[in-house]
């Protein structure tokens, strides 16, 4: 079964660097880099601090969109190519196919995460870099998967890059939402409040909470500790594994 | 051909898997709600410029969320805040901001009136009721009416006459426009006769009637039998003052 998934992983890998995404990634880095140092330049003092304000900022929303664009259209067009029932007309299974295609997507994850760390590193200490790489990591493991769920399902390029975009601000915003929708100033006995705040408490259950990862003010205030790591890294390996399991469930339902 | 299997193809175990996942999901996000609850303080904000540019100039949309978002900043992870515990000075930064990313609204001063001056300290609502009263004068004539609740709150919880004094004459000297009403212009003489201060507020009275801001006939009419009132008031207090100089002496 490992040797399938590997094959399956190392496959999609290769389809990625020949559709020259360290290219895009090399650009995303030097765009960052640039632009972070064009501000640094505009500031009269703290140059340093916000040089590091904007560098994190742009790093990680870069590859969060990136990651997911890679991720949708490659998977996209192998449901549109036929690749997928090539594949499963060998003993490849679908839950090997699926998760071959889910880990050559983390290894390209991680070709960015680590990329991304080594550049911060040219303004950052190391720990701090390190930490925020690290919870980086796992916020493109969770993208990666939910990316695959997409367009596995949707099919549709479009439709599953607007379903990622739409997934990731909501999950970004979540922890705003619920505070709003409980605010002391709203009429709390009124239904119409009393059915939103729920919605919105139940939705916020089955979203990963995007703002307690990646901390820019870990970098810029010194504000880190190896305990920052815990959420992301439990929540990605509960998320992860619970896409995977709706990605799976989705896939063997596919009539191929 | 249909283009779904039926659920019954899909191997138990995976079903199985999924559901635990999800279970292990929504336990996790509540286990992690219920964990000990830490206050977070309101930070300060950005300069106005930088939300204007994180919105691509859609500086009304931005300048909305911002403000809901102050607003509920009293309830954390289904805990309510008392203001006590928030930081007033941001409060004040953050509604500044809101200010200049939509100068037209009057939104900060009502929260800064009606809703922060709620807090039981003397040196908050202070606070609060100063920021109207800087407020006031970007627009005096659309403002008026912040400043006289502020006036009012002033009088009546903070028992600072002098400070609704402040309050009204500034309402009196620079809300000329037509649509702030009478009793608006007319709070600080019925303050200074509140206190005692007759002859205060012949002065101002007077003074409001020769200024040929009141233009309301029935307004003049009432304004001269107050202003006559407030000479009679005057002039009786003055003779108790000089008969217990006498009684004194």
């Amino acid at each position: 079964m490992k040797q399938y998934i590997s094959v399956i992983a190392s496959y999609t890998v290769i389809e990625a660097i020949r559709n020259r995404f360290l290219w895009l990634l090399g650009a995303l880095i030097l765009f960052s880099i640039l632009i972070s140092l064009f501000i640094a330049d505009l500031a009269l003092i703290e140059a340093d601090k916000f040089q590091l304000s904007f560098l994190p900022a742009i790093l990680r929303i870069g590859s969060v969109f990136i990651c997911s664009l890679i991720v949708i259209t490659g998977t996209t067009r192998d449901f549109q190519d036929k690749n997928h029932e090539l594949a499963l007309s060998t003993s490849i299974t679908r839950t090997q196919f699926l998760l071959g295609k889910l880990f050559g997507y983390f290894v390209i994850s991680i070709i960015f995460s680590l990329t991304v760390f080594i550049s911060l590193l040219i303004f950052s200490d190391f720990i701090p870099a390190l930490i925020w790489s690290i919870s980086l990591l796992c916020e493109l493991f969770i993208i990666t998967s939910i990316s695959l769920l997409f367009a596995a399902i949707m099919n549709q390029v479009v439709f599953s890059i607007t379903a990622t975009v739409c997934f990731y601000l909501l999950s970004r915003l979540i922890t705003s939402l619920v505070m709003i929708s409980n605010s002391s100033l709203n009429d709390q006995d009124a239904l119409s409040n009393i059915v939103i705040s729920w919605i919105i408490k139940a939705v916020s259950y089955v979203l990963p909470d995007l703002s307690l990862f990646t901390k820019t003010e870990w970098i810029t205030d010194s504000l880190y500790e190896w305990n920052n790591l815990s959420t992301p890294l439990i929540q990605a390996l509960i998320y992860i594994v619970l896409i995977s399991a709706i990605s799976l469930f989705d896939f063997n339902r596919k009539n191929i | 051909m249909s283009h779904e299997r039926s659920i019954k193809n899909i191997p138990k175990w995976l079903i199985a898997f999924l559901v635990l996942a999800l279970v292990t999901q929504i336990a996790y996000k509540y286990l992690s709600h219920q964990s000990n609850f830490k206050f977070k303080q309101l930070s300060s904000p950005l300069p106005s410029k930088i939300y204007s540019l994180l919105s691509f100039g859609e500086d009304r949309a931005i300048s909305k969320a911002l403000l809901v978002q102050l607003q509920s900043f009293d309830s954390q992870d289904g805990k309510k805040i008392k203001y006590s515990n928030i930081n007033y000075d941001n409060i004040i930064k953050w509604l500044d901001v809101y200010s200049e990313l939509d100068p037209k609204s009057e939104y900060h001063l009502l929260l800064a009136s009606q809703i922060y001056s709620m807090a039981p300290e003397r040196k908050k609502k202070l606070q609060m009721l100063n920021y109207v009263y800087r407020k006031f004068h970007d627009n005096p004539n659309q403002y008026w009416k912040w400043l006289s609740q502020s006036a009012l709150i002033a009088k009546h919880r903070l028992n600072d006459t002098e400070l609704a004094l402040k309050f009204a004459k500034a309402i009196r000297v620079h809300a000329t426009g037509e649509n702030v009403p009478p009793w608006a212009r007319q709070m600080e003489v019925f303050l200074l006769e509140n206190l005692g201060e007759y002859r205060s507020a012949e002065i101002v009275l007077g003074g409001l009637i020769e200024s040929g801001v009141i233009k309301d006939e029935k307004e003049k009419i009432f304004l001269l039998q107050k202003l006559s009132e407030l000479k009679q008031m005057s002039n009786s207090k003055q003779q108790s003052n000089n008969k217990q100089k006498g009684v004194e002496k």
